[in-house]
């Protein structure tokens, strides 16, 4: 049953990856300068993603009534700013590696990385006005509004974490992982997909409110299983680098739990450990805080924080989506919730 | 938690944390959405049964729909009868007559790229007029360049029946040669089986900043 029900979302995100990479396509410029810009710029989005984020967007928009038509050139959107984002978070973070492969400013330089983000970002724009065709001038200045928020929170986000890093901030609970998990992930990841799709499909009659809070239980729940994937899955299954959260030194919540319960030395220890930079911080120092995590019960507290949003998303769900006829859409949705946070640990 | 031995209060109550968090996030989250986003059309009546609130409203959006994209249609063509007749105005002190028909005015465009507009189609005969195309001309410069009219896509590529006395929208892509010079191109558009229907067409190909710039130092190479 759960094997069927997985099988039926992987068969709806691949044929929404076969639309979204028609319309990327279409929005990715095929002219000069191809090597230092336009080839760059295609190199994330051709390495296959799941594309949870457009599908959301599609799925939401056809199960409120909409059509497929109506929603690409919003789903088009948010799938190039995410790849912008992550052109230019891989740089902020110092990543080595995004979906198996080197990360684009391994591969290409800085500079000429995060022109190709730029262009991505820019490239975004396009969707938005071919909006003004598919949907009319009001409609289309609605999502423009979500899209606007969307990326606010987003950089918001974005600051908030690497402002925690810069000024080495420790004294953090876990709303404040929630909150920056809220702006800095679930607003494009989840949230806002929801939001748009919902705004379109149902013509603005949807409560968005509902969709914003099954969007971001859903997108938090799976950010929490996402970090601790970090900490102990494989790079086949995972696709980032293992441990690569410790080397950067991000705030999860796992990092939280030990900073609240290590003793006083060990605090002392964690505290330089966390504002040294990233190569300064040593393979075995890494070990040790992934030992640390072990031993204080860090990651197991995460697992069970964890459950309690996954259970406000799957209420999320039913107050959400209430009272809509049941369809294909709706029952990807659905069980986009087990497929995305019951993955194995 | 793991140093009690992870018991089901410990376990339940980090749950509970996480569930609380949660809802306390989303709902400061909304709270300052709602000052600082535009308002919501509305929402269904909350008071209703799941049923009644769905099928009111698939009704209001579907009215929604219908409203918007009338308005739509309605605020294009007025927008093109106040061209046209702007244009009429404007004529009647000119010496530079635009002649019979309407006029179309792409956005400005750097060469390699797209201009896109909708024009529209009136079949003002009294009987329905089936499979109409458009075709343009070759757009032509003051100076003699043109831009080929293999360059123009419509959509929809063919009406199948334009009703008597009717409208019908098309979009208009033209794809600029990259080669194509700067300045100001002209052409017509036809229709098909519509032989009093024409349409001027206008394109402004704006050149890369810095581009004369580089045909200056083009030709100082060259001169060298």
């Amino acid at each position: 049953m759960a094997g069927s029900a997985t099988g039926f979302v992987e068969d709806t995100l691949s044929a929404h990856r076969e639309l979204m990479a028609a319309a990327m396509a279409r929005y990715l410029p095929d002219r000069e300068p191809r090597r230092w810009l336009y080839d760059l710029m295609a190199t994330y989005p051709s390495r296959i993603g799941k594309g949870i984020r457009s599908s959301l967007c599609v799925a939401a928009c056809r199960a409120f009534g909409g059509s497929t038509e109506e929603a690409m050139p919003s789903a088009a959107a948010i799938e190039l700013l995410h790849n912008a984002f992550l052109v230019h978070d891989d740089i902020e973070d110092g990543s080595l590696s995004r979906r198996g492969l080197p990360t684009l400013h391994l591969e290409h330089g800085v500079a000429l990385a995060v022109n190709a983000g730029d262009g991505l970002a820019v490239a975004g724009l396009t969707p938005l006005r071919d909006n003004l065709g598919v949907l009319g001038s009001d409609m289309s200045q609605r999502v423009l509004d979500e899209f606007q928020l969307l990326l606010h929170r987003t950089i918001e986000g974005q600051a908030i974490e690497l402002g925690w890093r810069s000024d080495n901030v420790v004294d953090l609970t876990p709303t404040d992982y929630l909150n920056m998990v809220l702006l800095k992930t679930c607003s494009y990841s989840t949230i806002f997909p929801l939001r748009i799709g919902g705004l379109i499909g149902s013509w603005g009659t949807a409560d968005l409110d509902a969709l914003t809070r099954f969007g971001f239980h859903l997108g938090a729940a799976f950010q929490i299983r996402d970090d601790l994937l970090n900490l102990e899955g494989t790079t086949e299954r995972y696709g980032k680098e293992i441990l690569g959260d410790l080397y950067e030194g991000k705030r999860t919540l796992m990092i939280l739990h030990l900073l609240s319960v290590a003793d006083d030395r060990q605090q002392e220890w964690l505290n330089g450990f966390l504002s040294a930079g990233r190569s300064d911080r040593s393979d075995s120092e890494v070990r040790t805080v992934l030992s640390l995590m072990k031993d204080h019960g860090s990651i197991e507290f995460a697992q069970e924080f964890s459950k309690g949003v996954s259970a406000a998303a799957r209420e999320g769900f039913d107050a959400a989506f209430r009272g809509l006829a049941p369809s294909d859409d709706l029952h990807f949705i659905e069980e986009l919730i087990p497929y995305m946070l019951d993955r194995e640990l | 938690m793991s140093d009690d031995g992870g018991s089901e209060e410990a376990v339940k109550s980090v749950r509970d944390l996480g569930f609380q968090a949660a809802a306390e996030v989303v709902e400061r989250f909304i709270s300052s959405m709602s000052q600082t986003a535009p308002p919501t059309r509305g929402r269904a009546d909350a008071g209703s049964s799941g049923g009644q609130r769905a099928a009111f409203r698939q009704l209001r959006a579907d009215l929604a729909r219908a409203v918007d994209a009338n308005l739509d249609l309605v605020r294009r063509a007025f927008d093109l009868y106040a061209g046209a007749v702007d244009r009429l105005l404007g004529n009647e002190s000119s010496t530079n007559g635009a002649g019979e028909g309407s006029h179309l005015k792409l956005p400005p465009v750097l060469a390699g790229h797209r201009a896109s507009s909708t024009l529209w189609v009136h079949n003002t005969t009294s009987s329905a007029s089936p499979a109409l195309r458009l075709r343009s001309s070759d757009l032509v410069s003051h100076n003699g360049e043109t831009i080929r009219a293999d360059g123009f896509e419509f959509d929809p590529a063919e009406i199948d029946i334009a009703p008597p006395n009717s409208s019908v929208a098309v979009a208009v892509t033209l794809t600029i040669d990259l080669a194509a010079a700067p300045g100001r191109y002209r052409g017509y558009v036809f229709v098909n089986n519509l032989p009093d229907e024409f349409m001027t067409i206008e394109v402004e190909v704006v050149g890369a900043v810095g581009e004369s710039q580089e045909d200056l130092w083009r030709d100082r190479r060259q001169a060298s």
